[in-house]
């Protein structure tokens, strides 16, 4: 009797042996997918239609990524499963871009915009790289690259000699953002809000820890922030936005890979804790966490 | 032995030109013997590779991310075992570059013009784990 209840606040779970590794553990590797820029009034779900040279620079960029041994999400592939899917709600191209960008999975993506500059002097092509967190938005990588001017209207040949003029530098920078991350921990958002009618707000004061709850949720974050490293974008009574928390690559207890649904189920269980009801939603790389 | 040859190494390394995957260095190197000094010359291109990056090339940064003193000490065996002689195995190419200079020491200093194999030569790193591949 004893021993069942010992076992009753746990749960475990058989190692299914088709799967055995025998303690082998891979780190999960971040998922980047390469996607066109799209200026006001293109659409991003037919621009690569209509566009050679995009195509080219699109996949002169996957080229990059692949020499350095490294698989991208296929942007085309996952347009088809989101248009397949009805994710797209509206025309609104912010929306698209943000609902493709969250329905691929993707970690991180490399915006890819190609310039054509035709001149008496000979025609040219820039193309601009900007590598984005898909969660808080925050800039990885920038490289511009240019073809210099030449007499031809072979704008792929253009766009090819552009693309690997930066190609290799932007997979250098991309790298060293690799390091601080597993240095210093992947970005997550936690977003805490309230359901309607909810009994609390951020200004109520937790039973036991006589501080405000938006207080008592800081402190915890401040000491389950990986390094301590966290960005509170700002509190409202009625909401908390931490915009940038670092959680670290692997579970600093186990070893195995860590990732920000774990991280939500830590910030759920100690809610439940301190007698609160919190329901969790992850996205990505963000974590909405609504108290009833 | 690393330590003696790292501190004999000079960094007078320039970029000659780059194709995919390659890299052309001229580099300067000195010994006792001409010998030496071509071995030094290529030792010194490896030494910028590894821990200083060439300004201006797809390399410009250190191939090995971490302290030069730290990745000494934490990847002894494979450095002394590359800087011996496995270097000459990522060599595509090496040409003289200019005469054979005599000091008054009776030492030879040489300038190459030497062609590494960049992309063999990070896999060789990564396959060795002295540096992460591409990602986490």
């Amino acid at each position: 009797m004893i021993l069942c209840l010992m076992g009753a606040g746990s749960v475990t779970y058989a190692q299914v042996a088709a799967t055995n590794s025998y303690g082998t553990v891979n780190t999960v590797q971040p998922r980047i997918m390469v996607i066109p820029f799209t200026k006001e009034g293109e659409d991003i779900r037919t621009v690569l239609d209509e566009d050679v040279t995009r195509r080219i620079a699109i996949t002169k960029v996957k080229e990059a990524f692949d020499n350095r041994g490294f698989s991208t999400v296929d942007f085309i592939g996952k347009l088809k499963s989101a248009n397949d899917n009805k994710v797209f709600t509206s025309d609104n191209q912010e929306d698209i871009k943000s609902l493709l960008i969250q329905s691929s999975g993707a970690d991180m993506y490399v915006q890819v915009e190609v310039d054509k500059q035709e001149s008496a002097s000979g025609n040219s092509v820039n193309v601009i790289l900007s590598a984005y967190e898909a969660a808080g938005g925050n800039s990885l990588a920038n490289k511009v690259g240019s073809s210099g001017k030449f007499y031809t209207e072979d704008y792929g040949k253009l766009t090819t000699k552009a693309v690997n003029a930066c190609g290799s530098e932007m997979m250098n920078i991309l790298q060293s953002k690799f390091t601080e991350i597993v240095n210093n921990g992947r970005s997550v958002m936690v977003d805490i809000s309230f359901d309607q009618g909810a009994s609390y707000t951020m200004s109520s004061e937790i039973k036991g820890q006589d501080l405000p709850l938006s207080d008592v949720l800081e402190e915890w974050m401040s000491k389950n922030a990986y390094k301590n490293n966290y960005h509170l974008q700002g509190t409202t009574d009625l909401r908390m936005i931490f915009d940038d928390v670092r959680i670290p690559l692997k579970d600093q207890a186990t070893g195995r890979n860590y990732n920000a649904n774990r991280f939500a189920l830590e910030i759920f269980k100690y809610l439940k804790s301190i007698g609160l009801e919190p329901q969790k939603d992850v996205k990505g790389n963000t974590i909405y966490i609504t108290l009833k | 032995m690393l330590l003696c040859m790292i501190t004999c190494l000079r960094a007078q390394v320039s970029l000659v030109s780059e194709t995919k995957g390659t890299i052309t260095l001229r580099s300067s190197g000195t010994g006792k013997n001409i010998d030496e000094a071509n071995a030094n010359a290529a030792r010194n291109v490896f030494f910028v590779l590894l821990y200083r990056g060439v300004p201006e090339s797809d390399i410009n940064s250190a191939l090995i991310d971490i302290p030069e003193q730290e990745a000494q000490q934490k990847f002894k065996p494979y450095l002394e075992a590359f800087f011996d002689k496995r270097y000459e195995t990522f060599i595509t190419n090496a040409v003289q570059n200019g005469d054979v200079m005599k000091s008054k020491h009776r030492t030879r200093s040489v300038y190459l013009d030497i062609t590494v194999n960049v992309q063999a030569l990070r896999k060789d790193l990564e396959d060795n784990k002295v540096t992460r591949k591409f990602g986490f």
